[in-house]
């Protein structure tokens, strides 16, 4: 048995009162005066039992009633299956990632996740509290709805281009709930559950909540996608070379036939080209003239229609004017000899620089205002306090200090960049702030949680990148790797210009704003103010992702669908129940789920049944006190009329 | 047989309720005016089987009966006359009347009259009629002691008596209805009606065994059995201390509890007085104070009419 206004039951306090009156009212009496007592003496003497059994009787249906009424107006109602259930919390999970688009017989996936979800929203009460949660939008704020709302976000839920993270929804979604009063809650996790949902395995994300999870049987599809284009063989093009365009298929190894992919760049088709699967195909196009390039690889569509087509974009612009300042070493100037013979960047004075790579800070002075500086420290440290100064000068609050250090340790970072990936350093300077200092910078590069590589910027917003070894041998395996050509070149282009060479962005990414970008232009034409934070969020379309500068674009981003979501690879029934929470349930039809969701499940409600009782308990108490009631008096004569002696009008 | 309705009025005091009647004057006034309401009502003269001689004639008015029709008045002057008789009787009538303290309550004070009240009005309104009748009429009051006596005789100065005693008489002190009754027997030397007006709170056993000694030795014995309303019916409250005035006895009653079966008790007390009396040839009446005193009168009548 459960109650559902569980207050009401405060007011089984006032059972106390009939027993109460009962009991102890019967003190406090008038004194009348009656001469015919013995008729009361009598009655008391011949009727003691009836009187006994008709309080007690009175009693017993007064309490009853009472109980009876208590109960209606507590709503208690049988643990059962029934059809209500009491008011609930639910934070309603529907994945409309990237893959959810997928068509099956004559819809997409999602709007069948819909169904569900709309399913369930239907047999919900207006006293249930709902959260939507669209798991390929994580970013969107979350605020508890009623029925009605929640059902008209569930209709508007559109396929967002992002990788669904459902391990992290199921996480908010716990911890939303985990703070609502009601003391029913439910998950309820729709989603085609594919496995790149979860990166983590074993998490266990919604805790002790329980889940319902959407698990239908699956016949797996087959879906072809383009998975990737790099443009220039991952080096950003130049002005007037011709730009190699490389198209990744998705593997199948159930399939060899190769997709057929339409190269588009500047809406015009530059080539047809038959990639197999799991493999890559490079065309090459011709040069372009300086400014955007916008293009895509375009496959034929199929069920998933969102990965058959990939955006690529670059800025076709000359070779980058780098100039050196001080003494950087043999690999730099090697390096940027090598890089200036493949007409890959120039060499200029510090005057005409557009990124300036200095030893010792100097000539920080004469580089131009929207050059970029990146700062190498000397092998001597005795010569840290000459750079610390120039820093200073330059209004760079950051300082180089020696200490002494044994081993060796790889660099890490979620931002680094990948010509650092996997290279060792042995030795590096201390690289810090001041405590009382504040200043933005971002950390590209850590050794042993220490910052190694920070971007930062001086009081002309010129962007520094200071790294904290010298660029030799004896302090990096850098300079001796095949990292060490690709790191200048990545300082010159994507770091310090606006090549942007990287194209796999994915759709749901934030995006980062570049340096004097006001506005972002979305791929369905909005334009959005850039805020405070520079970062770009909602971009859940695919397509190009325009930071303008008023109408002079700063940098275009293309945003693709992920990879990941592309191999619709679903999880197992285990390895859903492992991931999702401690109790979890799985729905594989609809009826299934009918029964799972609301699992508080609550049988018929008993009020109606009590407060007819009650209504019948209190009609019996009446005739029975009845009884006791004053008779109304006639006037009827007490001898039957005699017709000698009565007189008649 | 015409059974419409009897309808009170002014011309009819007997029919009207002891509350309203009670404003109507002092007890020889009411008294009056109800035995002359209700001879009033009455087509024919009670006397009717009485021994009487004519005594005058007067004019003939509608619903007289045509047995009293003096034809050879008619046969001489063309109009109808009827026949008085004078009545004679030597019948003997006494009038007993309990005067104890519990005939001194009413349910609803300053409202409804006192059961003494009633008493005293019945027993001035009967020795009326007895009186008129030629009957002699005496009276006898009692608590625990006869307070009161007056002996029996007839004319209008004995009525005048009667009712200045009867005026004169106050409830009070327990009551010993057999000793009235005993005291009564002993000075009774000739046979005659004896009325007993009371109400019925005495000693059960020897109350009926003084009375079947007086019925025993041949006199006719009438009980009029006053109740007050609020005797048979308990009053609304929910619970109540009663105690007797009498004894000072006190019972604590929830009445709402009670209700029903006390109206079967008083009901079964009532059917024992009627079931001891009756088989003895007492007549046994009861009477409630809020009826009018009619009732009571006609219960006189159909006696006396047995008597002859």
């Amino acid at each position: 048995m459960g109650v559902l206004s569980p207050l009401f039951l405060v007011a089984g306090l006032a059972i106390g009162v009939p027993v109460f009156l009962h009991l102890f009212y019967r003190q406090k009496t008038r004194r009348l005066s009656f001469p015919a007592l013995r008729y009361l003496v009598r009655t008391e003497r011949e009727h003691a039992k009836e009187i006994r059994l008709r309080q007690l009787l009175l009693l017993l249906i007064r309490v009853l009633a009472l109980l009876f009424l208590i109960g209606a107006g507590a709503r208690l109602f049988i643990e059962s299956g029934g059809s209500s259930h009491p008011p609930t919390a639910v934070a309603l999970i529907v994945d409309n990632s990237m893959s959810s688009g997928l068509v099956v017989g004559e819809s997409r996936a999602l709007e069948e996740l819909k169904e569900i979800a709309l399913a369930t929203l239907s047999t919900s009460s207006n006293d249930d509290q709902f959260w939507v949660i669209k798991a390929g939008e994580p970013w969107l704020p979350l605020f508890p709805v009623g029925t009605n709302e929640a059902q008209r976000m569930v209709e508007e839920i559109e396929i967002s281009g992002g990788r669904g993270d459902l391990a992290a929804s199921v996480k908010r979604a716990a911890g939303i709930l985990r703070t609502v009063a009601l003391e029913h809650r439910e998950i309820h996790l729709i989603s085609d559950l594919q496995a790149s949902a979860f990166p983590v395995r074993g998490e266990r994300s919604a805790g002790d909540i329980p889940v319902v999870v959407w698990s239908p049987r699956q016949n797996h599809s087959k879906n072809r996608a383009i998975t990737g284009v790099s443009v220039g063989g991952g080096l950003p093009p130049l002005e007037g070379d011709n730009t190699e365009v490389t198209v990744h298929a998705l593997e199948d190894p159930d399939d060899s036939t190769s997709l057929s992919v339409r190269l588009i760049v500047n809406e015009q088709i530059r080539g047809v080209t038959q990639v197999p699967p799991g493999s890559a195909t490079s065309t090459t196009i011709a040069a372009s003239p300086r400014g955007w390039v916008r293009g895509y690889a375009d496959a034929d569509p199929d069920a998933l229609r969102m990965d058959d087509r990939r955006y690529f974009a670059f800025h076709s612009r000359p070779a980058p004017r780098i100039a050196i300042s001080g003494d950087l070493g043999f690999f730099v100037t090697e390096a940027i000899s090598v890089l200036e013979s493949a007409n890959r960047l120039r060499s200029v004075s510090p005057r005409d620089a557009e990124l300036l790579i200095t030893g010792m800070g100097a000539d920080l002075d004469v580089i131009p205002v929207s050059a970029s500086v990146l700062v190498t420290p000397p092998s001597d440290p005795t010569l840290l306090p000459g750079l610390n100064r120039r820093l200073a000068e330059a209004g760079i609050p950051w300082r180089y200090s020696a200490h002494s250090r044994a081993g060796s340790a790889v660099l890490r970072g979620s931002n680094l960049p990948e010509p650092l990936e996997n290279i060792r350093v042995g030795g590096w300077y201390n690289l810090g702030l001041p405590d009382d200092v504040e200043t933005p910078y971002q950390v590209l590069a850590e050794v042993s949680n220490n910052v190694w590589a920070v971007q930062v910027m001086d009081t002309r917003r010129r962007p520094y990148l200071l790294i904290a070894s010298a660029l030799d041998v004896s302090s990096t395996s850098l300079p001796v790797s095949t990292g060490m050509i690709r790191f200048i070149e990545w300082v010159a282009n994507d770091w310090a210009g606006t090549g942007n060479s990287k194209v796999d962005h994915e759709a749901g990414e934030e995006l980062s704003a570049p340096r004097g970008a006001t506005h972002v232009r979305f791929p369905d034409g909005e334009i959005v103010e850039i805020d405070g934070s520079r970062m770009v969020r909602g971009t859940k379309e695919v397509g190009f992702y325009d930071f303008l500068d008023s109408d002079v674009i700063l940098d275009i981003i293309a945003l693709n669908a992920p990879i990941a979501e592309s191999r619709l690879e679903t999880l197992s029934s285990d390895a859903i129940l492992e991931q999702v929470g401690e109790e979890v349930q799985l729905a594989s039809d609809r009826e299934e789920w009918s029964q799972e969701v609301f699992r508080q499940r609550q049988g018929p409600e008993l009020w109606w049944p009590l407060l007819f009782l009650a209504i019948a308990l209190l009609i019996a108490e009446s005739l029975i006190a009845s009884a006791g009631q004053v008779k109304t008096r006639t006037t009827q004569l007490d001898t039957p009329p005699n017709p000698t002696l009565d007189a008649s009008i | 047989m015409n059974t419409s309705k009897i309808i009170p009025s002014a011309s009819r005091p007997d029919l009207l309720d002891p509350t309203t009647l009670s404003q109507l004057g002092g007890i020889e006034l009411i008294a009056r005016k109800v035995v002359e309401g209700f001879l009033m009502g009455l087509h024919r003269s009670p006397h009717r089987g009485f021994s009487a001689e004519f005594a005058e004639l007067r004019a003939y008015q509608a619903g007289d009966d045509l047995r009293y029709v003096d034809w050879k008045m008619f046969g001489r002057s063309d109009r109808y006359y009827v026949k008085q008789f004078e009545e004679e009787t030597n019948l003997r009538a006494h009038l007993l009347l309990d005067v104890s303290e519990s005939m001194g309550w009413s349910s609803e004070p300053g409202t409804l009259p006192s059961k003494l009240w009633y008493a005293k009005h019945l027993a001035a309104s009967l020795a009326l009629i007895l009186l008129r009748q030629g009957d002699s009429v005496g009276m006898l009051a009692f608590h625990d002691l006869v307070v009161e006596r007056v002996k029996a005789r007839g004319g209008n100065r004995q009525w005048t008596e009667l009712t200045r005693r009867l005026a004169h008489l106050q409830a009070s002190e327990g009551t010993s209805a057999e000793r009235a009754l005993e005291d009564l027997a002993v000075r009774l030397r000739r046979r005659g009606l004896v009325i007993l007006i009371s109400d019925l709170l005495v000693r059960p056993k020897e109350t009926l065994r003084a009375l079947k000694f007086l019925r025993h030795h041949g006199h006719e014995v009438l009980v009029f059995h006053l109740l007050d309303p609020g005797e048979v019916e308990l009053p609304a409250v929910s619970e109540a201390r009663f105690f007797d005035p009498e004894t000072k006895d006190e019972l604590i009653v929830s009445i709402p509890d009670i209700r029903t079966e006390y109206r079967a008790a008083v009901a079964d007390a009532l059917e024992e007085w009627q079931n001891n009396l009756r088989p003895h040839g007492i007549d046994y009446q009861v009477i409630e104070t809020d009826k009018p005193l009619s009732t009571a009168l006609r219960t006189y009548l159909r006696k006396r009419e047995r008597l002859g």
